[in-house]
């Protein structure tokens, strides 16, 4: 039986960049949403609701095709806020203790000593999630619900902040395991990316034309956005805890509380809908809508907070019922149909 | 593995064959070489590929085998290049071909790369070869062997042949090779060369010539060799031999002394027995007679001392006991010629010899009949022969005991290789003995089926991987030739009086003899075991099961008859098993000639037939008319039940002879398990319904039974019926539990014995108490002749049980799951044969239901609800409903009163596993009326007409579709729509109905249950006039003949379908339709005119006019028809609706007016949902709601 030790909590203390003190909230979204646009082009929206997840402490789920800019996007992000970032590609013949480790034993001592998997970790891309094998997703949404892992018998704490974004491909369903409802609830938003503008995209490849070549050791390659990335940190996690207080200092009026919940028990209600929202989703509404109120310079939410976040917040979380299916509704319209009667 | 054979030999191979050929006769005479012609040139680029050869590493690792193998399966062999043919044939094994390759090449290359081979293979430890391998290596040879191949040969052999079993070397050696051993004194010389150099020192002195010979040897080393192993193995041997006579002397010389203690004098005697089978019996012989006759004392305890080492030696191996019986055959021998073996203590003596004897004859043939598999373990068979007690020695043996030698040295006979020499033996023994006589004809079977069983020994089949039923075809003369043995054998015995009584055997030995896909024929059975009619009852009884249980598992089945080699089709076989039938109800008939009283055999009649029945059903062999096949197997099963009552009449005839103990139902329980659908081999035939009729017959059999007898017999069926619910091992069938249960108590009735399957039953029941199948009309009871119309069935059921049943799962056809002990289980689909064939429980539904409602009723379409269906309350509490399907019908003619009776299988889970029981619905009494009738009811009809005019200027074309769907039934045209009024300004060519009434699916959650119809027809009218009329004609569309009926007009605008707002549209040959809608031309004038208008009235006309055009006529959506004052109004809702009016495009503000817009919405979020500013009243928040709602619309 391996002794109790104090759980190794992995926390991340960059100094804040700015050198005169914390950021304000404001301070910090602009640097990073400026960092981020000198990497990736577009997806305004993408960098909101990842920030939104970043002050909340909740998790996103990005759903889009490869190429959209999601790793580098992440990636440019972390890099901003100094923030420990690692990628995990999720495979079908993953097992949990990739995730969250293992425990190994050491040949020299002969003791047992825990090998920590990229779960921890500050930023976690887990790509293509709904590869993975359902245990493998039980484990690591565990993890992110839980904020904490069991090695060996003891309890590990992740480090904080913990973030995951993982990400699904909507068009293949061959080998994958799509994830269950019970288990798209954990996470508060779940997005979905679409194709680039047609300036964007434009903009894209004007980018990739100038940028020329990477010399390593005697030989070149050409560089990618990623080479774009700098290295220097827009933000510290100060600032980070700055903002997220700034979040939590955020008014929620009654009225909006009444119809945060007025919008999920219709979901409920809906003879459209084969179940509608957890509690969840009405905390995971105002969470989400105090840090979008924040991000855009308020300090307190109003009902477009809502109008905007009400699809990544409540679309995954309801299932249409077969009938409503079968006469061409959507869960999108659905929504829209309890929006509109909302107000 | 089979190789494809070299089709061609290259031309130049050809050459060198010639050439090699030629040399070769030059070889044999030399006399003549200058006359031999020059050897043809060889193929350089051959030559190349034979060089290449040699410098090949000759391996034969399992990975380079499999390599080849796949060559040799893939590819033709012949197609390769001479290098990899010749590796393919290397590590194929195939030393044939190798031989035939080495002699094309020239000799220096062949006889190179031939030593390569040999040298390659013994680098090894272990070279992968087996015995044949090196024999077939040895026999590939190019020519003659060198000096040195024989030895290197011999060491290969040496790894390849592990010591312990050079038995194997010997004996194929003894046949001899191309090469080695023989009877050739060359080849044996070669032999003792190859076996000297692998170490098979023994062995080698059997095959190398005697010394003088070898002194004559020309060749100095391989004389010299020889002769010093010769000379050391004789040195040795003379030095053993002089060990073994100074022990010998020795110990007989202290036997002899007269002086010498008692202790000593056994000692010696034990030492003496120890030697004395290595004492020659030359020696032996005159040493024992003198001992015997002067020193009777010594020679008392010379036998003694070997029976004691006999005794000791009983479980060794079989080389010692062999030594042993020699020696003690040898020694009785002696002693019945130099003393009389009747007077103590010689008698004793020679028993306890003839004892042990006897106990090695029982394991030599226990190992033949396979109770032993050790063959180290057992002397074999001819040794027992030569060792056994006979002349003096057997006549002085008491005679139980000579009996008992008789029977052993039968049973030697019987294991060694003429086994069929003991038949006369043991006939004789029969004489003596009937009972010996009787078992030995037995062991004699079981001999004989072991030696003809043509099943492929276990080693073999491990050896070469074959599968466990692997087993040599036997053929029709190997078929007639055993049938000739067996039967001759039986006869033998009959005729002696010892016919075998375990049949079992002897039925086993028949089939045994047959071959496995042939069925029995009369002559033959009646050949082996007499005429039928004469025939023991339980040896008939026996073949007759044993014919039936091949018909219905081996026969029949085409892989069989295949691997039986017969060239049957599938016709031939079906019929070769009809003739079996046949024949073996021919059989029983005959014998019932003889035994008219054998219910046995009648009860076997029935099940045979029952059997035969199924199999006309179901077989697989010929696909044929369905018909025919209910024909033959209603036919059969008729038949059947006869027999059952012949048999159940035939057994209470002998029950008056019988005593209680051995009162057997087989009769009944044959009868039984007949209409049950349970075959003799386990198969069940589901589709057999209960039929109580003959149920009771079976009980009223049994009650008819004299006396106590009739409840013996009651009771007795009751408790196996329980053992039967009981068995957990093999536990009823889901499908047949009930059924199986239901039908025993009908044949028990209240039985005490029959309780537990009582209560079962009545479990069951209950449980169908609470569910109901029930069946109605979708409206009034009285329908029309030929009218169409729905019949609902749904369970009525308690709630609990609604959640119980789950009757989704009766909806789809995924098997589904079942919860078994909590647990979720997929559900295997069932073992058994039922005359419908379903997909799935919805087809087994779909066809129980057409099966029942059929005879009365043309089913039109039949609709089920959705797996997801769920429950609808009742009129009475606590009681609901589940629709389960619409079926949609026309009754066949008037006589038609009923909606008769359809039944469902439900399935259960009790305590005993998964069980099914038939539910049935009521009688549902309907009218079908000649007269007049109202139309079945509907409701919410919404009719879609299009005018489809996309094809109207091309061709005149112009379709009316007319769709209408309804809850309930929809009507027929006419009675849907008024179509005189499209008549009027338009003909109908044709009216098409497309597929007519359709049941889209089955509304269980409205406030009737209903079915979603859909009908669709096409109006074909005629729009020539319209096209070659002037200007534009206007067409009307039929209307509603019901004001509840909703309508929606289309027609097309270019290709665009527009909703019209009336029920006509103006089409003509100028327009491409729609209400208004100009044409291109009018379009053109249109544009025209707006252009000038444009020009006079400026640009907020032209918004106007634009918005107006784009919008249409039937979609001119104004703000004020979206934006209302909010019901509830809180600061949300007015945000909200602010925001919606900044961006709805039906809002057209000034630019002033969008800032105010924006400053107001500032100030409302800011007042209802910031944190500092007190919220606004609602008077307030109505007062801005209203100011923008009167400024947007």
């Amino acid at each position: 039986m391996p002794t109790k030790t104090k759980s190794p909590v992995a926390t991340t203390t960059a100094p804040s960049t700015s050198g005169t003190g914390a950021q304000t909230p404001q301070q910090f979204v602009a640097g990073v949403r400026e960092r981020v646009a000198k990497v990736v082009v577009g997806q305004d929206v993408v960098v909101e609701r990842v920030m939104i997840a970043l002050l909340t402490g909740g998790h996103l789920l990005l759903q889009g095709l490869p190429g959209l800019a999601k790793t580098l996007l992440v990636n440019t992000i972390a890099k901003a806020i100094n923030l420990e970032f690692k990628r995990v590609q999720f495979t079908v013949d993953m097992l949990p203790s990739d995730i969250v480790g293992s425990e190994i034993i050491d040949q020299k001592s002969g003791d047992f000593r825990i090998h920590r998997g990229p779960v921890f970790t500050n930023l976690l891309l887990a790509d293509e999630i709904n590869r993975a094998a359902p245990k493998v997703q039980g484990a690591m949404l565990e993890a992110m619900q839980e904020r904490k892992v069991t090695i060996g018998g003891q309890n590990l704490k992740l480090p904080t902040p913990f973030l995951v974004i993982a990400t699904q491909n909507p068009v293949e369903s061959s080998g994958t395991f799509e994830l269950p409802e019970a288990q798209l609830d954990r996470f508060m938003l779940l997005h979905r990316l679409g194709y680039p503008g047609r300036d964007d995209e434009q903009m894209i490849l004007q980018r990739q034309l100038g940028m020329g070549l990477r010399h390593e050791g005697g030989g070149a390659v050409p560089r990618s956005a990623f080479d774009m990335i700098e290295d220097d940190a827009a933000a510290s996690v100060a600032d980070l805890v700055v903002a997220m207080e700034a979040v939590q200092a955020v008014h929620v009026s009654e009225v909006f509380v009444k119809h945060c919940v007025d919008l999920v028990r219709r979901t409920r209600e809906s003879k459209h809908l084969d179940f509608g929202c957890s509690p969840r989703a009405g905390l995971a509404l105002i969470n989400a809508a105090r840090a979008r109120a924040v991000i855009h310079g308020r300090d307190y939410v109003t009902p477009e907070d809502l109008f905007d976040l009400a699809e990544d917040i409540i679309l995954h979380r309801i299932r249409v019922s077969y009938e409503a299916s079968a006469a061409g509704h959507t869960g999108r319209q659905v929504l829209e149909s309890i929006l509109a009667d909302l107000g | 593995m089979k190789f494809n054979l070299p089709r061609f030999i290259p031309a130049a191979a050809a050459c060198v064959l010639t050439v090699l050929a030629t040399a070769q006769a030059q070889q044999a005479a030399p006399a003549a070489p200058a006359a031999a012609p020059a050897p043809a040139p060889v193929d350089p680029k051959l030559l190349k590929q034979w060089e290449a050869i040699a410098t090949t590493k000759f391996s034969r690792d399992p990975a380079d085998i499999f390599h080849s193998l796949e060559k040799a399966g893939t590819a033709d062999i012949s197609t390769l290049t001479a290098t990899d043919r010749f590796i393919t044939y290397f590590r194929t094994g195939d030393w044939v071909k190798i031989k035939e390759e080495l002699v094309q090449m020239p000799p220096d290359l062949s006889r190179k790369i031939y030593d390569k081979i040999i040298a390659d293979l013994a680098e090894k430890q272990k070279p992968n070869l087996r015995l044949e391998d090196v024999l077939g290596l040895a026999d590939a040879v190019p020519g003659e062997f060198t000096k040195d191949e024989p030895r290197k040969l011999g060491q290969l052999l040496g790894l390849t042949v592990p010591a312990n079993e050079s038995y194997w070397l010997a004996d194929r050696l003894s046949k001899g090779t191309a090469t080695l051993g023989g009877t050739d004194p060359a080849k044996r010389l070669l032999a003792g060369r190859v076996l000297l150099a692998g170490g098979f020192k023994d062995l080698a002195r059997v095959y190398l010539p005697p010394m003088a010979e070898v002194e004559k040897i020309e060749d100095e080393g391989l004389r010299n060799e020889l002769t010093a192993f010769l000379t050391s193995q004789r040195e040795s041997e003379a030095a053993q031999r002089g060990q073994l006579q100074k022990i010998w002397d020795e110990n007989l010389h202290v036997l002899m002394l007269a002086k010498v203690n008692e202790w000593e004098k056994t000692k010696a005697a034990t030492a003496l027995a120890k030697v004395i089978t290595q004492i020659q019996p030359t020696t032996l012989a005159p040493v024992f007679s003198d001992m015997v006759k002067n020193n009777p004392e010594a020679a008392i305890r010379l036998v003694s001392g070997l029976g004691r080492k006999v005794s000791n030696e009983a479980r060794s191996d079989a080389a010692i006991r062999t030594e042993n019986l020699k020696a003690q055959a040898t020694i009785s021998n002696l002693l019945a010629e130099n003393v009389d073996l009747n007077v103590q203590p010689w008698n004793q003596l020679v028993e306890m010899m003839a004892d042990a004897w006897t106990a090695d004859a029982e394991t030599t043939f226990a190992q033949k009949t396979g109770a032993i598999s050790d063959r180290t373990k057992v002397v074999s068979a001819e040794d027992m022969l030569a060792t056994a007690p006979a002349g003096k020695w057997l006549a002085a043996l008491p005679s139980s005991l000579r009996d008992r030698i008789d029977v052993s040295l039968s049973k030697v006979i019987l294991a060694s290789a003429n086994f069929d020499q003991a038949a006369d033996r043991i006939v004789e023994i029969g004489k003596r003995s009937p009972g010996a006589g009787v078992a030995l004809a037995e062991d004699f079977l079981s001999v004989w089926a072991k030696t003809h069983n043509p099943q492929i020994p276990e080693v073999l089949r491990k050896k070469y991987e074959l599968p466990e039923d692997a087993r040599i075809p036997v053929t029709p003369i190997m078929m007639e030739k055993n049938i000739e043995s067996l039967s001759r054998m039986m006869a033998l015995f009959r005729q002696a009086g010892i016919a075998p009584k375990d049949y079992e055997k002897v039925v086993s030995a028949f089939d045994l003899a047959y071959s496995n896909a042939e069925a029995y024929r009369t002559s033959h059975i009646e050949k082996v075991f007499g005429p039928i009619e004469k025939m023991d009852e339980s040896v008939f009884f026996l073949i007759l099961s044993r014919m039936n249980a091949n018909l219905s598992e081996r026969w029949r089945k085409m892989e069989v008859q295949r691997a039986g080699l017969t060239r049957r089709d599938e016709t031939q076989t079906l019929e070769m098993v009809r003739n079996g039938y046949k024949g073996a109800l021919s059989m029983i008939d005959g014998w019932l000639t003889g035994h008219p009283d054998g219910w046995r055999a009648l009860t076997l009649a029935g099940t045979l037939l029952t059997d035969w029945g199924d199999f006309e059903y179901f077989q697989e062999l010929v696909t044929g008319d369905a018909r025919k096949r209910m024909v033959g197997y209603k036919e059969k099963n008729l038949q059947a039940q006869e027999y059952f009552q012949r048999g159940a009449e035939a057994y209470a005839k002998e029950v008056a002879k019988l005593a209680p103990a051995d009162y057997s139902v087989d009769a009944y329980l044959g009868w039984f398990h007949g209409l049950l659908g349970i075959g003799s081999g386990g198969q069940i035939n589901l589709s057999k319904a209960m039929n109580r009729a003959a149920l009771t017959k079976i009980r009223e059999n049994m009650l008819a039974l004299p006396g106590k007898a009739a409840k013996a017999h009651l009771s007795q069926f009751a408790k196996i019926v329980n053992a039967r619910l009981a068995d957990e091992r093999d536990p009823l069938h889901e499908d047949l539990k009930y059924r199986y249960l239901a039908s025993a108590l009908v044949v028990t009735k209240d039985d005490p014995f029959t309780f537990g399957a009582q209560k079962k039953v009545e479990y069951f029941d209950e449980l169908l108490r609470e569910i109901r199948l029930q069946t109605r009309v979708d409206g009034p009871n009285t329908v029309g002749r030929d009218q169409e119309f729905g019949i609902v069935i749904s369970v009525i059921h308690t709630e609990a049980m609604g959640r119980v049943a789950q009757f989704g799962q009766y909806l789809s056809n995924d098997p589904g799951t079942v919860t078994v002990n909590g647990r979720q289980k997929r559900k295997s689909p069932p073992q058994v044969r039922k005359m419908r064939e379903a997909q799935g429980p919805r087809d087994e539904l779909e066809l129980s239901f057409t099966e029942a409602l059929s005879p009365y009723f043309d089913i039109k379409s039949m609709t089920f609800s959705s797996p997801e269906v769920k429950p609808r309350p009742t009129s009475q509490p606590g009681w609901e409903e589940t629709v389960l399907a619409y079926i949609l019908v026309k009754a066949k003619d008037a006589s038609v009163d009923k909606i008769p009776p359809v039944g469902m299988e439900l399935k259960f889970v009790d305590l005993s596993g998964p069980v099914t029981i038939p539910a049935e619905s009521a009688e549902t009494v309907i009218k079908v009326a000649t007269e007049a009738v109202p139309a079945r009811p509907v409701q919410k009809i919404e009719i879609t007409q299009t005018l489809d005019t996309r094809q109207f200027q091309i061709n005149g074309a112009l379709p009316l579709e007319i769709k209408a769907t309804a809850n309930g039934l929809v009507p027929e045209l006419d009675q849907l729509v008024d179509l005189a009024a499209l008549k009027k300004t338009v003909d109908v060519r044709n009216i098409n109905v497309h597929d007519g009434l359709q049941v889209k699916e089955i509304n269980t959650w409205g406030d009737q249950v209903a079915p979603q119809s859909e009908r669709m027809w096409t109006l074909s009218l005629n729009g020539d006039p319209i096209r070659e009329a002037e200007g534009l004609t206007e067409v009307k569309f039929p209307l509603p003949r019901a004001k509840e009926m909703t309508a929606v007009y289309q027609t097309y605008s270019d290709m665009d379908l527009r909703t019209l707002a009336e029920p006509s549209v103006k089409i003509g040959r100028t327009t491409t339709g729609g209400v208004g809608a100009p044409s291109p031309r009018s379009h053109l004038a249109l544009w025209l005119g707006i252009c000038a208008v444009l020009a006079i009235a400026g640009s907020g006309l032209i918004v106007a006019y634009a918005k107006r055009a784009t919008s249409g006529p039937e979609s001119a959506l104004r703000a004020r028809d979206v934006f209302k004052m909010p019901s509830d109004l809180d600061g949300f809702a007015v945000v909200t609706l602010l925001r919606r009016l900044g961006a709805s495009p039906l809002v057209h503000l000034q630019e002033p007016q969008r800032q105010e817009l924006q400053q107001d919405l500032q100030r409302v979020q800011r007042a209802c949902f910031g944190a500092d500013s007190g919220e606004m009243s609602e008077s307030h928040l109505r007062e801005v709601a209203e100011k923008w709602l009167r400024v947007a619309c």
